[in-house]
């Protein structure tokens, strides 16, 4: 990657991180276009945390290459971090200063920042009337307020928040999710990594999905929703085979899913939006009677689709974990 | 100028800058009322170092020798916290030189650390009085009688060595990451040389036949290790004498060992600083 992409404010090219033997990010190819608000979903474990670490130079590729703000970049280029604000993993400070003295202290260090933008920020996040109070009587909501509100500090062009609702309450993640719509207003890109699906579907422009260190899905959120309601079916396993010659009639898109739990397995079928109850009375006029039926045209479920409501085990295959649903086993 | 600001903020704050400093003057202060109360019963009365010049001596035992080891675990412990909490990968993510970082922190330690000892300093030579009045002895002119140069030469030297001691566990806490880690390992690292130095020593000695009439050998191999070096730049300080290494061992010239000793500092400000470039933040 010689020349960047002046439309995209992070491009990552087969982006690989080890940690021993096994790979966390495994050849990511991620285009996050400017001034949108990016929901980058992935499980627990799936690679989204490295991956910004990768981004921001915490930690250092085993291979690909990055593009940061239109041109490549690499660890060594920290002053490009100057134009990036962050908040990854759990916010951290120092906890007997007060949150005001933590903005002082960290406005210090990377771009210049002048005195005036803590209290600017503080009111961003709603944490004036406490910035006084030292970090350690905060709540974890509080933390992260503060969190949001240093990663603001620099003013950056580009903003990377990896699970910024945790711990917030209903009222704080609709102030964040103002406050997100506000800065891409701005121009600003936000980056936003998640497994809170209902809060991305309200927020995201565009999304990027990862599952075992590698994107199995990005695209305009709107693209995705539209592309038909998603039913996922609860059959009994002999009756899997007939099953999915009904529902191939109903729909090309027809597979079994991840998942399933004692004698039970799911089908995924795709069908149009007012299609979706002929799923079930198809299968009973052809004498399977399904015993689970979900089905949406939401990002939950097109993620379910794409990842499995177990995510991938740590071999990165897709499904439950070994165990699953087999008789003896509990169910996690 | 604001990193610098920033850090000495921090250390402001934090409690344990103040802990470290009152633990020394306390100990400093507790053994000047062990003398007083005995004074009386000493039948030579009042002993040398309720009088300067020789009690600069005593204060520069207390003050370099046990505040030493604290300034070890003070550096390690200010290093360890920003991993401990998780502070330094903020500052990384916000694009701000580590190796800066990590040499600015150190500096407003040393600061901190200077101020603590003319503190320090300052209350052993009240106590000196007090206590000099308490016991009905006259302590002395201070200044007189080549006081003020002694003064100048142990604050001087004195805040070279315990610059250079802290700088080592402030390394070493970086190296491993961890507050506690480094802690531990600065004072046993601090302790460990002293007693493998007095045991090459022993050993050396008996090696040579050790008895009546025997000259100081050295300067020895062990005196140039990281903490023992210190040694030789305080031996030009004022000391109450009575150490082995005074009669057993010759001091390293007063040149070499400030050589060694900046030496030192610099090659653990060194390892600081790349060990803090070099890291790769996983967790």
């Amino acid at each position: 990657m010689t020349e960047g992409d002046p439309g995209l404010a992070i491009a990552t090219q087969g982006l690989v991180k080890r940690y021993g033997p096994r790979p966390a990010v495994d050849g990511l190819d991620l285009h996050v276009p400017r001034g949108m608000v990016y929901g980058f979903l992935g499980p627990n474990g799936s690679g989204k945390t490295t991956t910004l670490r990768l981004l921001v130079g915490m930690a250092r590729p085993d291979a690909g290459s990055m593009e940061l703000l239109g041109e490549p970049y690499t660890w060594r280029d920290r002053r490009r971090l100057f134009r990036v604000g962050s908040l990854i993993e759990q916010p951290s400070f120092y906890p007997y200063l007060s949150g005001r003295e933590n903005l002082r202290v960290f406005g210090a260090a990377g771009p210049p920042t002048p005195r005036h933008r803590a209290e600017e920020v503080l009111g961003f996040v709603g944490l004036r009337d406490r910035a006084g109070d030292k970090v350690k009587t905060y709540s974890l909501g509080m933390k992260q307020r503060l969190g949001i509100a240093t990663a603001l500090l620099s003013d950056p062009e580009l903003l990377l928040l990896d699970e910024p609702a945790n711990g917030l309450d209903p009222g704080g993640i609709v102030a964040m999710r103002e406050l997100l719509r506000f800065l891409t207003s701005q121009g600003k890109t936000v980056l936003v990594s998640s497994h809170i699906l209902p809060e991305m579907e309200q927020m995201a422009d565009v999304v990027g999905i990862i599952a075992a260190g590698r994107l199995v899905r990005e695209g305009p959120l709107a693209g995705i929703l539209d592309e038909g309601t998603r039913v996922r079916v609860g059959v009994p396993e002999e009756a899997v085979g007939r099953a999915l010659e009904i529902l191939a009639a109903l729909s090309p898109t027809v597979e079994s899913a991840p998942g399933g739990l004692g004698d039970q397995r799911w089908i995924a079928v795709r069908v149009a939006n007012d299609q979706a109850s002929e799923v079930n009375r198809a299968l009973a006029q052809g004498g399977v009677f399904a015993s689970g039926l979900e089905s949406g045209s939401d990002l939950e479920t097109a993620f379910l689709a794409l990842t499995g409501p177990a995510g991938p085990d740590p071999q990165g295959h897709l499904g439950p974990p070994p165990g699953w649903g087999q008789p003896g086993s509990q169910a996690r | 100028m604001r990193l610098l600001a920033a850090e000495i903020l921090k250390l402001r704050r934090r409690w344990a800058s103040y802990l470290v400093l009152g633990s020394l003057i306390g100990l400093m202060a507790l053994i000047f009322l062990l003398v007083v109360l005995t004074t009386g019963a000493a039948p030579r009365g009042a002993p040398m170092f309720l009088r300067f010049p020789a009690s600069y001596g005593f204060i520069n035992q207390f003050v370099f020798g046990l505040g030493s080891l604290l300034a070890v675990a003070y550096a390690a412990a200010i290093a360890g916290a920003d991993w401990n909490w998780g502070v330094f990968r903020v500052v990384v993510a916000r694009g701000e030189s580590r190796a800066r970082y990590v040499i600015v922190k150190f500096i407003a330690v040393a600061v901190f650390l200077v101020i603590g000892i003319l503190l320090a300093y300052v209350t052993g030579i009240g106590l000196t009085y007090l206590a000099g009045a308490l016991s009905g002895v006259s302590v002395g002119d201070p200044l007189a009688a080549g006081g003020a140069e002694d003064l100048a030469r142990s604050l001087g030297f004195g805040a070279l060595v315990v610059t250079e001691r802290a700088a080592i566990g402030f390394a070493v806490a970086m190296l491993l990451r961890s507050q506690l880690a480094g802690v531990v390992t600065g004072i046993v690292l601090f302790i460990g040389e002293q007693i493998l130095a007095t045991v090459v020593l022993v050993t050396t000695l008996a090696g040579a036949g050790f008895g009546e009439g025997m000259q100081p050998i050295g300067p020895e191999w062990f005196q140039f290790l990281p903490f023992s070096i210190g040694d030789g730049v305080l031996a030009e300080a004022p000391t109450l004498g009575g150490g082995a290494e005074g009669f057993l061992l010759n001091p390293v010239p007063l040149g070499l060992a400030i050589l060694v000793t900046v030496l030192y500092l610099l090659a653990s400000m060194a390892i600081a600083a790349l060990s803090a470039e070099r890291a790769q933040i996983s967790g």
